[in-house]
């Protein structure tokens, strides 16, 4: 389950870099899409969650809707703050932002999750 | 400071291990009560209590193995209710609890392993546990408990193939009336695959023996098939007022990459841009239109809100059966078909506001509870910048439920923490809603509660008769009405009882019946209870709004309080109103007859919601004036974005307003403000003044309205303020709007079949003095009717 957890945090992450590199890069459409909605409303609530909860204190289900929940607060949060920021909302500081933000998040979150796994085992 | 000692002190004897504590973990008196109040498949059946054995007092000696008690000091519950049962099954041997004795009797089933984690703390009883499970402990037969882990495919598909075959007869009946067939032959295959919606799944989920996971998936599917239903019916575009208004903002930030801009169908959404800022984020993250960015977030944000009420509503009734049926009953509020699935602020903040409440009751009692709430933090500030009256509510509740709680007692740590959250949202919510966003007390109190407040008053004191409710240009048929007064008069008699019923739970001491349970408990009857005081609205000309929108927030204490009933009654029926209770159905009837209560609820509620002629598209081709925006429109609105420039300054009529605020860019001026410019024959003094004042550069003129009929949506052209507003026939003079073209100081600029965009701009600006071509003082030249006309296909430079 955490060596799971591991693996999803760490995916998150590179998602989140691939949306971020895939800006400036021809890319298929549908990729641009997918990748997009992930990164609204999936990723940066799942890299949070898992920050904050690193051991498995709430179910599967519960951490999708978590992280569903989360990524649209957070999403909300970000848009508007860009929105009033001078840089403004636009596409690169949209994707920047959400992108490399959910990437830092999912770094701490994978680094997190891995020590509380490793104090897990010692204390079994 | 002392020196440690140079040796280590001599070894002590290891010190005498204490016996195991004998007492029960919980101190709670209620907890001494019997865990089991069902046996157990397979087991015989219990003592009674005025039996010999059951007398008979249980000692030391007595009981057939070494070690404690059996009911005491075990921390797994179902252990608890399983090895009284099989004591007088055992024989001789190890003690149970080990794997040896678990061996020793194999008729009995082992209990289903659960995923969920499974703690009894002794000091957060509160965890509500699904199907089964009450408090932590299971309550239930070992039977319902290996439903629970359950999930019936069969069931799920069947259900799921109703609901597809529902959302075809409701596609079939949105194309036969965009093609022009019969309305009342089409309404009644929209209702028919409505029908087919709801009923399987109320019943699936209602039904005793449907696992928890299933009736959450039935919950969702419900969600997300009646938000499908709304889409349908208009695949295409937005077709409601509050889309159009959130379109603009969205399209405001998309080209400005800023927030605040003005918006002239309703200032206030503006300056709340949550909403508009996530579709603009989509739209740049994923170069989708607009309109497909805002029917992904709506519809992410309604499986939210599914989920999430169901999860609180589960706290709040104690069973997962509890919860489905509060999230049926919320299903079935007048708003939740249409409105709550349009592209519109509340629609974003009200799943924001559920998920900041799942979110608090789910971690409160965690170990990283502290960290947990950080998300919280983000999550009310999400909806405090999408919409004003969800923050205040989230405010209100939380601030209730901590209220209830100290009364109740809750533990003051995270009854603090719970209040710290509801001061935080208050002060949030007002400081958003009084230094950001300045327009909004004048759009919230000066448009609809203080309306809403005179014209209560005025019904109270006397002074005025109520509305007629159902009065609309055309009249709905008889059922439709009798729907509506249905579903209010099931909700307004079931909902003393299950206050009463509430009232009981709240003073009962029974360890199922925790603190946050019961102060969830007293929330929700709060707010159910309010239901009869949001009906008074309806009775007042411009409260009908409203009182509907009250509805997606009372509901959710209404769904949780109703589903109390559902709720088998374990005491007898005894007391003064004994006949009553015996009268109600029970098991398999009581199902039967809730699913029939809920569906007719869904029914009327849904004609109350919706008007009788708004359920269906309309073709595009109708006599009179169209009820929503044609092709036509949006082709001069975007000539004019095009040719004219964004941001000018227009009147013209409610249809076209929204077009050329959205598809155009341009502003446009209420209806309410300029609509005596287009009831006068000529260009007069006040006609002119009001083009002054209003600063209108550009006159719009839809030459459908001299046709008759006015559109069904509204019942105006202008404004609910003009004259024959709600007469069904009345078309508007031809006078009315050729004066713009017999007079001088006009230009028309743009004409494509019944559509002229005419430029005021130098009555506006005072260059020129309007009067008729017929009067123009001799040795001047005439102005001529064409000048300055512009076709659709010849566009001059205007």
């Amino acid at each position: 389950m955490k060596s799971g957890r591991l693996t999803a945090i760490a995916a998150t992450g590179i998602l989140a870099l691939v949306a971020v590199a895939a800006e400036n890069v021809p890319f298929l459409q549908m990729s641009r899409i997918v990748l997009g909605l992930l990164l609204v409303f999936i990723l940066p609530g799942f890299a949070t969650v898992c920050v904050l909860l690193p051991a498995s204190d709430i179910s599967l289900g519960e951490r999708v809707l978590a992280s569903v929940g989360a990524s649209l607060a957070i999403t909300t949060c970000v848009a508007v703050l860009l929105a009033a920021m001078p840089v403004g909302l636009s596409r690169n500081s949209a994707t920047v932002a959400l992108g490399l933000g959910t990437a830092a998040i999912s770094a701490w979150a994978w680094r997190r999750t891995y020590y509380e796994q490793l104090k897990h085992r010692d204390s079994a | 400071m002392r020196n440690p000692p140079m040796y280590p002190p001599p070894r002590q004897p290891p010190p005498r291990r204490e016996p195991p504590r004998q007492e029960p973990l919980r101190q709670e008196p209620a907890r001494q009560e019997p865990l089991r109040q069902e046996p157990a498949r397979g087991a015989r059946r219990q003592s009674h209590p005025g039996s010999p054995r059951h007398q008979r007092p249980q000692e030391q000696g007595d009981r057939h193995y070494p070690g404690p008690a059996r009911d005491q000091g075990y921390l797994d519950p179902p252990r608890d209710e399983r090895y009284p049962v099989a004591r007088d099954q055992l024989r001789r041997g190890p003690p149970p609890g080990t794997w040896q004795g678990d061996l020793t009797h194999p008729r009995l089933p082992r209990p289903p392993r659960d995923s969920s984690p499974r703690r009894l703390s002794a000091t957060r009883p509160e965890r509500v546990a699904p199907e089964g499970r009450e408090g932590g402990l299971h309550v239930r037969n070992g039977r319902a408990s290996h439903r629970s882990a359950r999930l019936d495919l069969r069931s799920v598909s069947a259900v799921l193939l109703c609901t597809i075959a529902g959302l075809a007869l409701v596609r079939q009946a949105d194309v036969r009336a965009v093609h022009g067939a019969s309305y009342d032959t089409s309404v009644y295959l929209f209702w028919a695959g409505l029908i087919l919606i709801f009923a399987p799944a109320a019943t699936r989920v209602l039904m005793r023996g449907t696992a928890r996971a299933e009736r959450l998936t039935l919950v969702l599917l419900l969600g997300v098939a009646l938000y499908l239903v709304k889409i349908q019916g208009s695949p295409n575009a937005f077709t409601f007022f509050d889309e159009y208004i959130h379109l603009r903002n969205t399209q405001d930030i998309l080209r400005t990459t800023h927030l605040f801009q003005y918006n002239p169908l309703l200032p206030t959404a503006a300056y709340y841009p949550g909403l508009a800022a996530v579709a603009a984020t989509i739209v740049n993250l994923t170069g989708l239109s607009t309109f497909a960015a805002g029917l992904i977030t709506i519809g992410v944000a309604r499986l939210i809100i599914s989920a999430c009420f169901y999860l609180v509503a589960e706290g709040v009734t104690g069973s997962s059966r509890g919860a489905g049926a509060a999230s049926l009953i919320y299903a079935a509020n007048p708003m939740f078909l249409f409105w709550s699935s349009s592209f519109a602020y509340e629609d974003l903040a009200l799943p924001l506001a559920a998920f900041v409440v799942w979110w608090i009751s789910r971690t409160r009692a965690l170990h990283d509870r502290l960290a947990a709430q950080a998300i919280t933090v983000v999550a009310i500030v999400a909806v405090t910048v999408t919409h004003h009256v969800s923050a205040f509510a989230l405010a209100g509740i939380l601030a209730v439920l901590f209220f209830a709680e100290r009364l109740l007692r809750h533990p003051p740590a995270e009854r603090r923490y719970l209040g710290v959250f509801a001061a935080f949202t208050g002060l949030i919510a007002t400081f958003w809603f009084f230094l950001v966003a300045k327009p909004a007390w004048s759009y919230i109190y000066g448009k609809n509660i203080a309306p809403v407040l005179r014209g209560v008053a005025s019904i109270i004191s006397g002074h005025s008769g109520g509305r007629t409710l159902y009065s609309a240009t055309v009249s709905p048929p008889v059922w439709y009405i009798l729907a509506g007064f249905a579903a209010i008069g099931i909700i307004m008699a079931a909902l003393l009882p299950a206050v009463l019923r509430a009232w009981r739970i709240l003073r009962s001491r029974s360890f199922t019946n925790t603190p946050t349970r019961r102060a969830s408990i007293a929330v929700a009857a709060i707010i159910a209870a309010s239901f009869p005081l949001t009906l008074l609205p309806r009775f007042t000309a411009a409260g009908g709004a409203v009182s509907s929108r009250t509805s997606e927030y009372v509901f959710t204490g209404m769904g949780c309080i109703l589903a109390l009933l559902l709720q088998e009654a374990k005491a007898p029926a005894t007391g003064r109103f004994r006949w009553i209770k015996r009268l109600a159905p029970t098991g398999g009837r009581r199902t039967l007859f809730a699913i029939f209560l809920v569906t007719m609820i869904f029914i009327g509620d849904v004609t109350i919601g919706s008007s009788f002629f708004a359920l269906l598209p309309t073709p595009a081709n109708v006599p009179g004036f169209p009820p929503n925006i044609q092709p036509d429109m949006i082709s001069a609105a975007n000539w004019a974005r095009q040719h004219l420039g964004t941001d000018q300054t227009f009147a013209t009529d409610v249809d076209n307003e929204l077009s050329l605020a959205t598809y155009g860019d341009e502003n446009t001026v209420p209806g309410d403000k300029v609509y005596p410019i287009f009831f006068v024959g000529n260009i007069t003094k006040s006609v002119v003044r009001l083009i002054k004042v209003n600063n209108i550069h550009y006159l719009l003129l839809d030459w459908r309205a001299t046709r008759g009929r006015l559109p069904q949506s509204t019942g105006y052209y202008y404004s609910q303020w003009e004259p024959h507003a709600g007469t069904e026939n009345y078309a508007l003079p031809t006078s009315y709007l050729e004066k713009f073209s017999i007079y001088t100081c006009t230009r028309l600029v743009y004409e494509a079949g019944p559509i002229q965009i005419i430029d005021v701009s130098r009555i506006e600006d005072g260059s020129c003095t309007p009067i008729p071509l017929g009067s123009v003082p001799p040795g001047k030249k005439p102005p001529s009717k064409k000048q300055g006309k512009t076709t659709a296909r010849g566009r001059a430079a205007s």
